[in-house]
């Protein structure tokens, strides 16, 4: 039939046969795809008389929006945070193998480093090449020297003098910065939360010894994320809960949400531990793989940041001690731990990888199957194995039969 | 008119969405000659809308040379509302269905200037040639369409205000709250449905039963504009056994009497049978006709007229091997219980006409 679309020539693909997850729940919808768009059909059907150039069968998979990484701070032997040459193409090969866990958008990470590793890399879309990166995320150094986990301690700094100077001292420029973990206690953080806040940065608490008012007040300073909980952190206490006290504080202020995110591989937290945090506050939870460079990798040994690692089996740790530092679990594989752990709903097992961490950047295109957000979707099995990946409507990724 | 009463409601649609495929393959339409049909919304229909989007999944029927015109929608109802007729045609019909976007035709509630869309939409359906089946419901209070009581019986496409029964009615899509149902529609007239070559109106429920009454055992009345249609040449009003409460027991009976069931075999689907020939066979007694195996047996209830098609080959499906048919009803079960079989109504006076009713095992 001839093209009569009054809004638009570009194609419109049509994908059928999906369980499309929309509105918490899995319906049984087509999707409908134009320009890299999620698309009303109703709107083409009545306003444009317009109709479908393409049509995608998805066979009954399981249709949800491409998941998003917070947390990532390398793959595939390649690591953020090593200082580099050229430092894009670390970055786009990681990006590039991430679409095959189902991952469309990430914040790569780096973890506490000398000045001199704060290098641009830039926020840009996904596509063929690769999932899109959404910024940076920043882990330290401004952290707490007792929580430092695998950190560099010699690495680590403070607030002297001018709080968000400081902090512009250490890493040059926010630009292409989706993300900043520091630790509350630190004096002058909280201005710092403020200003960061007030430049559109989200800022997580983590690394830190802080009581649960220290993490309130930076909360109320605008802090939305809690960084891998339960991990560098003090632990839950019923007189003073700590961080962990957010997932159920009543000062949170009203219309906002705390996010927390969590490792769900397995190791990082004990399932009991996951469920306790999942059932005190489901709509907070944001699934991170904090997966390192071996990520990816045969087992062996390897460098991270500035450190020495050793990877057993699934378990990564500081080479010659039992601190664990950093996950080699892939993002489909937390999904699916997670929902087999805490025996939630595949929806909201598909929510926590993709709906919450978009909200919690407050990226209102991503993250959901909404009409007009982007179209970067996974399918998946019923058992939630991949099955292909598009970014912009386009498939990026497809399971080899 | 016709009166086919079928036992309940989703038989009651079943019936009806065989008929509109059946109609519209009969027709054979193409591009330069579409089968135009008149649509109505409402959860009365809504069954029957499942079934043709059932057939056309089957690959029974395709949409693609088929225009629509839809009777109504609500005035001032933004069109993405969800209780829109445009909404409800679109998720709970077009979407599922191939039809071109460009033979649909929904009237537009928040037009500029509301007559002129409602002249506009006469015109339109002329331009079509005219509606050649126009399906419709019933209101509690006999009006088809939003033709409340006291329009004119050779009403156009116009604006009308809803009456109080019709607002009452709908108040459950707009969660129970008055205030939010539209006061107002533009909706196809007495008169514009009158036009079309047949109306086929779907009538289910207790609540219906009232409005039916009226609308077929009474007079034709402004009132009651449904009542209109006894001056249209081909009607079929198509209800379940609850419309039919406030009938006459005659009236029932004889409609019931004059509906003929036929045999589709298990395994044989509409698209292999080749109809031949149509015979009325009197007095035959059923043992002869059952031992025939390249046969469809239909038999007229009530009476003891038989009528037979031959079949012709269908190729490598399934031998016709007829098990034995068990009826109530007054006929003697000659034969051991078959399995319930989809039965196809084929009327030996206008060769494809098509309904069924199920058989039951006799007790």
């Amino acid at each position: 039939m001839p093209s009569n679309k009054s809004v638009s020539d570009a194609p419109i693909t049509q994908f059928v046969n999906c369980r499309i997850l929309r509105g918490s729940r899995l319906q049984r919808e087509d999707l409908w795809v134009r320009s890299g768009s999620i698309l009303d059909p109703e709107k083409l059907f009545f306003d444009e008389q317009g109709y479908a150039d393409d049509r995608v069968d998805c066979e009954g998979s399981i249709m949800a929006p491409g998941f998003i990484d917070v947390q990532i701070n390398g793959g595939y032997g390649v690591d953020f945070s090593e200082a580099s040459e050229d430092v894009s193409a670390g970055v786009s090969l990681v990006s590039k193998k991430i679409l095959q866990h189902g991952v469309t958008s990430f914040c790569p990470t780096l973890v506490t480093s000398p000045a001199a590793v704060y290098h641009k890399v830039k926020v840009h879309d996904g596509g063929a090449h690769g999932a899109g990166v959404l910024g940076l995320h920043l882990e330290g150094p401004f952290i707490s020297a007792e929580k430092k986990g695998a950190h560099p301690e010699r690495f680590l700094r403070t607030f002297q003098a001018g709080g968000i100077d400081d902090l512009m001292a250490a890493y040059g420029s926010l630009d292409n910065v989706a993300m900043v973990t520091l630790a509350p206690e630190l004096a002058g953080s909280q201005s710092v939360v403020r200003e960061l806040c007030r430049r559109g940065v989200t800022v997580s608490l983590g690394h830190s010894v802080a009581n649960l008012s220290q993490a309130e007040e930076a909360v109320d300073q605008g802090a939305s994320f809690i960084t891998h909980l339960f991990n560098a952190m003090l632990p839950f206490h019923h007189r003073d809960p700590g961080i962990v006290g957010l997932l159920t504080s009543d000062r949170v202020p009203s219309g906002r949400t705390v996010f927390y995110g969590m490792i769900a591989d397995g190791i990082h937290t004990n399932p009991a531990a996951l469920r306790i945090a999942h059932r005190a506050h489901p709509e907070g939870l944001v699934l991170v793989t904090d997966a390192i460079m071996a990520m990816g990798l045969p087992p062996g040994r390897r460098t991270l940041g500035q450190q020495v690692i050793e990877i057993q089996g699934l378990h990564a740790y500081v080479a010659g001690t039992k601190t664990l530092s950093g996950s080699i679990a892939t993002m489909d594989t937390c999904v699916r731990h997670f929902k087999h752990a805490t025996g939630c709903s595949v929806e909201e097992a598909l929510e926590a990888a993709s709906l919450h961490p978009a909200q919690l950047l407050r990226l209102h295109h991503k993250g959901n199957l909404d009409y007009g957000s982007d179209a970067d979707l996974v399918l998946l099995d019923d058992d939630l194995n991949l099955k292909a990946t598009f970014i912009s409507g386009e498939e990026v990724w497809k399971k080899a039969p | 008119m016709r009166l086919v009463i079928l036992d309940d409601y989703d038989l009651a649609s079943e019936w009806a969405a065989k008929y509109i495929r059946n109609r519209i393959i009969q027709f054979k339409p193409t591009a330069e000659r579409c089968f135009t049909l008149g649509l109505p919304t409402g959860s009365t229909p809504y069954s029957c809308y499942q079934k043709l989007i059932e057939y056309y999944r089957s690959g029974d029927i395709s949409f693609k040379y088929v225009k629509t015109f839809n009777m109504d929608e609500y005035v001032g109802l933004p069109r993405a509302h969800p209780e829109s007729y445009h909404s409800y045609m679109w998720n709970n019909f077009f979407k599922h269905i191939d039809i071109d976007p460009a033979n649909v035709h929904i009237l537009d509630g928040n037009a500029e200037d509301l007559e002129a869309e409602c002249q506009a939409y006469e015109d339109k359906i002329a331009e079509a040639g005219g509606i050649e089946m126009f399906v419709g419901g019933i209101g509690p209070d006999g009006h088809i369409a939003f033709n409340e009581p006291g329009s004119s019986l050779v009403s156009r496409t116009r604006v009308k205000t809803l009456a109080k029964d019709t607002i009452v009615a709908n108040a459950r899509f707009f969660g129970n709250d008055l205030s939010k149902v539209p006061s107002m529609a533009l909706t196809v007239g007495v008169g514009t449905v009158m036009n079309a070559k047949e109306v086929v109106i779907l009538i289910t429920g207790a609540h219906k039963a009232f409005a039916l009454y009226k609308a077929i055992e009474e007079g034709v009345n402004h009132m009651w504009t449904v009542s209109a249609f006894q001056q249209h040449p081909r009607t079929i009003f198509v209800c379940d056994e609850d419309a039919t409460l406030e009938l006459r027991v005659k009236t029932v009976k004889y409609f019931k009497g004059t509906s003929v069931l036929a045999v589709l075999l298990p395994g044989l689907s509409l698209s292999n049978c080749i109809l031949c020939v149509c015979v009325c066979v009197l007095d035959i007694s059923l043992q002869q006709l059952f031992q025939s195996t390249s046969h469809l047996i239909g038999v007229l209830m009530g009476t003891k007229r038989c009528v037979v098609w031959n079949l012709g080959k269908v190729g490598t499906g399934p031998t016709l091997d007829i098990k034995g048919v068990c009826m109530n009803k007054g006929w003697r079960c000659i034969m051991r219980p078959a399995c319930v079989c989809i039965w196809q109504l084929i009327d030996c006076r206008s060769l494809l006409d098509v309904g069924y009713n199920k058989a039951k095992p006799c007790a």
